[in-house]
């Protein structure tokens, strides 16, 4: 005789009760459905597309300076440009790193979330 | 897919799907679990069968978009129900504030003192019955843990509810069906 005051075997006997009711559904074409319905864009993984944004942007970034800046004086050019830089500047790259640190957290808060 | 993995397993199945884009492996993972989820689509969608396959295809239609970002450190099952869950809530067929909301007050269900052994098919009708007098939130959670065989945490995570009240929920909904099952007590296993 079992005793459903005890904690335990009541779990057991509804959890063997439960599983034993679960109705098995059949397919019945559903499965047909789905196929027809899924995107034709083939999954891709997230972080691979994001590694590959943030490395175009770099390649375009480096590609722009190498434009501006001649390549002989470089280092030189850099030293002056960095030193003879408006606080404003300062404070626009500043933003600048905020808004992409805020962005790449938004990202990874929602990768973890998600879906 | 990694050395050794099972090909035919759900971790083989999402590596082929995911490198190789083979829609046959995510064929068998619809397959497979596709009886489970329209099971909860139904009950979530309140037993509307043509609701719930709707819902249980889009359910199915995310997991293809989503299933790249799947790491493997939840069971995929519980994955797919909180998946489930997130889209049954995200169509607005359920308020999940309301699952947060404890009633206190809740009454206790008296004991059934009928002396009467009960037979098997009763068992389960009666199960079914005591099951249907739950709250929603009650009912899942339980169904979540004892029929489906996930832990407490697992069951906060599909539901998106806090450990606690999911605890709540599924103690309540034993004591609950404690009282209302008590001729169980009569009866073999």
């Amino acid at each position: 005789m079992t005793s459903l005051s005890d904690d335990r075997e009541l779990e057991h006997r509804l959890a063997r009760e439960l599983q034993q009711a679960a109705e098995y559904i059949d397919d019945d074409g559903f499965t047909d459905q789905v196929m027809l319905q899924l995107p034709t864009e083939p999954a891709r993984r997230p972080r691979a597309l994001w590694l590959w944004s943030l490395l175009m942007i770099a390649l375009l970034a480096g590609a722009g300076a190498w434009l501006i800046i001649p390549v002989q004086p470089l280092t030189t050019h850099l030293t002056v440009v960095l030193m003879e830089m408006p606080l404003l500047a300062w404070l626009q790259i500043g933003l600048g790193l905020s808004v992409l640190a805020v962005t790449g957290t938004g990202y990874w808060v929602w990768r973890e979330v998600a879906p | 897919m990694s050395p050794g993995q099972d090909p035919l397993s759900d971790a083989g199945l999402i590596a082929r799907v995911i490198t190789q884009r083979d829609p046959h492996a995510f064929r068998q993972l619809v397959l497979r679990h596709q009886s489970a989820v329209r099971r909860w689509a139904r009950r979530l969608s309140r037993g509307n069968e043509a609701a719930a396959d709707d819902l249980a295809q889009d359910v199915f239609i995310r997991v293809y978009r989503a299933l790249p970002t799947y790491r493997g450190e939840a069971r995929f099952s519980t994955w797919l129900y909180r998946i489930t869950f997130n889209t049954a809530v995200s169509q607005k067929r359920l308020a999940r504030e309301q699952w947060q909301m404890v009633n206190l007050e809740e009454a206790e269900p008296e004991l059934d003192h009928s002396e009467q052994p009960l037979q098997a098919t009763e068992v389960r009708r009666d199960l079914e019955a005591a099951m249907a007098a739950l709250s929603d939130p009650q009912q899942w959670a339980l169904r979540l843990n004892l029929e489906e065989g996930l832990s407490h945490q697992e069951v906060a995570e599909v539901m998106g509810l806090p450990l606690g009240t999911v605890k709540t929920h599924i103690l309540r909904g034993k004591r609950a069906l404690q009282a209302r099952l008590s001729p169980w007590q009569e009866t073999q296993p």
